[in-house]
């Protein structure tokens, strides 16, 4: 039994820093390409039997009419007009062998693809391995017989969501351009705002199966190189089969990966990541989502948006207050009322706790239970809200609102002040987005805390999770950084937003 | 493994060892809103409580009063808390009591075997409003019902604040007559509560709130009228605000009234030739209200003369209280006892325990300065002629 339970204890202990660290697997052999194009063409077929995908087409060189040809690429993936525009037609169009320079040792795919195709990426592959990750990357391939080596031509072209606005962090001044799935795209994005060459991209493949496409993203000079070095080995160390989202990634980083508070951020505007880069953090982009992560990420990143930057900061200060009320509102309230409904019927001013009593008096549940009753109710209208399709949410408003909040207090389970609790909790909550998952844990605690000893469990909840924050990490950074440990200077840009000029001289 | 233990052991001690655990919900209540104390015939404490029916607290329009009083008798206050729960449907909550009510009887009987549980009880509110009564009991007070407030406990603590607006009477919360009580070299005055006219009344308002009760140790010993009241709160300096009347210096018969907006009070006591001197100086600040007259007495020399009124006005209603505290009473309620411990220690050691004849025997000095600050809207009054 004990022994189990060091198990489980041992498992919470799962860092990504100590993670076993992955190695390829021996079985790959890289294929060499052989000189006969018929036995070439075979193998290709070979590994894409059932895949009716691959198209190769035969061609004859103009220039070396002697040697057999063919084009392959993957359907879609492609563009055709510009593969026949740039490589087919000078290929098959005209015999090239008078401009052709002095012939030496070159082979004639080193001599096609430096002296005849257009194509601007065109380079010479060796293995067949490379064709096929090539192939599915949406290059052209042309392979010709009696050469060791195969010209890759990058044509690859495929439909894109077009730049919106982002739908999760809307602002009011400020850019409105948010990153697609494109990972090409958001790069650019990126780089049109830091013209700089010390603006980094360093390029990871993860996933043996998807080959997702990553970009760790920093600012040489600013970033710090342990964290952005640790960030890579702990990358490199992800052995998956498939990333589909940045949050596969996210998991695989995060330093506490039991814990509720996230300690990678991430962010769909670019706008954001540059700001965040140019204060030393890491971007990770990951191709196929929007969602682009931020190392290291602290708390008190949730009261910052990128407007505060963008409006005059006494009005920026006001508006962090008011984000930092409501993350007290949001984590507190329902466990303050219940405490005060159960324990501490003093503090109740006089009239407020008269109107309590007659809203109460009909009330059959404990003050606990109701509680509990409508935060969950309240819950479940968010997460329907959600998934429902557009069309029906509107049902979902109308049931939510008026079927549960009104009838619920004509049927006398929760009283009328137990609502406003709830809808107070529930706006709250909304104003920090991004730790809405964990605040709802901490709330729930101190709900049971302060249904048990009152404003007592409240504060003793409040020190444990405090006491619990103090000790997360961050890529090494600790999560309360400038709070605790404090750092005057940093708290220039917490809860005040200072102006604009003291903040940027001091990140010089 | 030991850290995990030593988690544990913290949460076990933290949720068991927290002292009274109390709980209950704001619905298994019966929240008194007043508290009144009679003593019966034979001897035993009478305790009547006021409490909320919340059920007639939320319904629109609902006839009567949204509480109900519950009677019970018992030979000490706790016991006689603890029995009301047998009438009431659910225990007797005293955190939010809004008044507390010593009948007459109670206070000539002595009011010592009721402080201490209201001192050593958690739940007592301090800020209570507390009173004594006269000509009526606890008892019949409390079933009294009002006509413009669904709690008449509210009504009456209403009417008692309002004393701050004339100055007739103390008004006073539990904290202050603890403090008061525990003060050597003062006794106790307490503001009263009594009916209007000689027949039993019905509504809160034909009671009347004016006047104090004087104390002689825990007993009660007499009372003060209005104006009596008002020399001992300016004697104590404990006035808001109130209206002098003086008449005009041309035509006596036509009144002013003068309205006080500040005022301020030291007592001082002086050792002068072996003989202790009590001394009070008053400072008072206020406008012209209104008047009966029509002549314009914004000159100068009028404002002086009313600023003069004044001051005489004050001083006779200080010295009178001075002489019934003397000469009826032979107590000292305004401390000085207090002032003499506290600027000669050694003295009052000696004189401690013939302190109230010493006090009966001092001559007193009174100083007022009166003040006229502003005219109201106008300067001449509006006349006929």
């Amino acid at each position: 039994m004990i022994r189990k339970i060091i198990g489980i204890i041992k498992y919470l202990k799962y860092s990504p820093v100590n993670r076993n660290s992955f190695t390829p697997s021996p079985t790959e052999i890289i294929e060499k390409l052989d000189f006969n194009i018929e036995s070439t063409r075979k193998r290709l077929e070979e590994i894409f039997l059932h895949d009716e995908g691959l198209i190769i087409r035969p061609f004859k060189i103009r220039t070396f009419p002697k040697n057999k040809a063919i084009i392959c690429y993957m359907e879609g993936m492609v563009d055709t007009e510009a593969l026949e525009l740039n490589v087919l037609k000078p290929l098959m169009g005209q015999d090239a062998t008078p401009f052709l320079g002095v012939k030496t040792a070159k082979t004639i795919t080193t001599v096609l693809a430096e002296e005849v195709i257009t194509s601007l990426n065109t380079f010479l592959v060796e293995s067949l391995n490379e064709v096929v990750d090539h192939l599915l990357k949406g290059y052209g391939i042309i392979i010709i017989d009696g050469s060791p080596s195969a010209i890759a031509i990058s044509v690859s072209h495929w439909e894109t969501r077009g730049i919106n606005e982002p739908s999760s962090e809307t602002v009011v001044r400020g850019p409105r351009e948010g990153f697609n799935e494109d990972i090409a795209t958001n790069i650019t994005m990126i780089r049109r705002k830091v013209k700089s060459p010390k603006l980094k991209f360093e390029y990871i493949t993860r996933g043996s199966y998807s080959k997702t496409e990553l970009a760790i993203c920093y600012i040489e000079g600013i970033a710090n190189p342990k964290i952005i070095e640790e960030l890579k080995s702990r990358i490199e160390k992800i052995n998956i089969d498939s990333v589909l989202e940045s949050g596969y990634i996210e998991e695989f980083i995060d330093d506490q990966p039991f814990c509720t508070f996230p300690a990678v951020g991430t962010t769909e505007k670019p706008d954001v990541v540059v700001g965040k880069i140019f204060e030393g953090r890491i971007a990770v982009l990951c191709d196929g989502t929007p969602f682009v992560l931020t190392v290291p990420h602290l708390l008190v990143e949730y009261l910052q948006t990128s407007e505060d930057y963008y409006i005059k900061w006494p009005f920026a200060t006001v508006l962090r207050i008011t984000r930092l009320l409501a993350l007290i509102i949001t984590t507190t309230l329902p466990a303050i009322y219940v405490g005060v409904q159960t324990f501490h019927h003093e503090v109740i001013p006089f009239k407020l706790f008269l109107s309590i009593m007659s809203a109460r008096e009909p009330i059959p549940i404990s003050s606990f239970t109701e509680a509990l009753l409508m935060i969950v109710i309240f819950k479940l209208i968010n997460e329907a809200g959600i998934r429902m399709p557009k069309v029906v949410g509107q049902a979902i408003s109308v049931v939510g609102a008026i079927v549960l909040g009104q009838a619920v207090v004509e049927a006398g389970i929760a009283s009328p002040l137990m609502i406003i609790v709830v809808a107070l909790t529930a706006i709250t909550s909304f104003v920090v987005p991004g730790l809405q998952n964990s605040i709802f844990l901490i709330r729930f605690l101190l709900l049971v805390l302060a249904s048990i000893v009152g404003f007592y469990g409240i504060a003793f909840g409040l020190i444990i999770v405090f006491i619990y924050m103090c000790n997360l990490r961050s890529f090494g950074v600790p999560y309360l950084a400038s709070f605790a440990p404090t750092s005057l200077e940093d708290l220039e840009d917490t809860i005040i937003r200072g102006p604009l000029w003291t903040l940027l001289i001091k990140k010089r | 493994m030991k850290k995990a233990f030593l988690l544990l052991m913290v949460i076990v001690q933290v949720i068991t060892f927290t002292g009274c655990w109390n709980r209950r919900e704001v619905n298994d209540l019966v929240v008194a809103l007043a508290l009144g104390i009679d003593i019966t015939e034979d001897e035993e404490l009478q305790v009547t409580v006021q409490a909320v029916v919340p059920r007639k607290l939320g319904l629109e329009g609902t006839e009567g009063n949204a509480t109900v009083t519950y009677t019970e008798v018992g030979p000490t206050f706790f016991e006689a808390i603890r029995k009301l729960s047998t009438v009431t449907s659910q225990k007797v909550y005293i955190g939010h009591i809004q008044l507390i009510v010593f009948g007459e009887s109670v206070a000539n009987h002595g009011i010592q075997k009721l402080i201490d549980f209201m001192e050593r009880d958690h739940e007592f509110r301090r800020q209570a409003n507390i009173v004594v009564t006269k000509d009526i009991s606890a008892k019949e007070l409390l079933e009294i019902e009002s006509i413009y407030e669904a709690l008449p406990a509210i009504h009456i603590v209403n009417t008692l604040e309002n004393n701050d607006a004339v100055g007739f009477s103390r008004d006073m919360v539990l904290l202050d007559l603890l403090e008061e009580y525990n003060t050597p070299g003062k006794q106790l005055v307490m503001g009263i509560i009594t009916k209007r006219g000689p027949e039993h009344p019905q509504y809160v308002k034909e009671l009347r709130t004016q006047g104090s009760a004087v104390f002689s140790g825990e007993h009660l010993i007499g009372f003060l009228n209005p104006y009596q009241t008002r020399g001992y709160l300016w004697v104590i300096g404990d006035l808001q605000s109130l209206i002098l009347v003086v008449p005009h210096n041309e035509d006596p018969k036509k009144l002013v009234s003068l309205e006080t907006i500040r005022t301020q009070s030291k007592m001082d006591v002086e050792v002068r030739d072996g003989q202790i001197i009590l001394k009070v100086s008053i400072k008072e600040e206020g406008n012209i209200g209104g008047q009966q007259g029509i002549i314009d007495k914004t000159e100068a020399k009028d404002i002086r003369f009313l600023e003069q009124e004044k001051e005489k006005l004050i001083t006779h209603e200080v010295t009178e209280i001075f002489h019934i505290a003397q000469n009826q009473f032979g107590i000292d309620f305004f401390g000085f006892g207090q002032l003499v411990y506290k600027k000669y220690p050694k003295l009052w050691e000696e004189i401690k325990e013939d302190w109230d004849d010493i006090f009966v025997n001092s001559p007193f000095e009174i100083e007022v300065e009166a003040k006229i600050r502003g005219t109201g809207q106008i300067l001449a009054p509006s006349s006929s002629e």
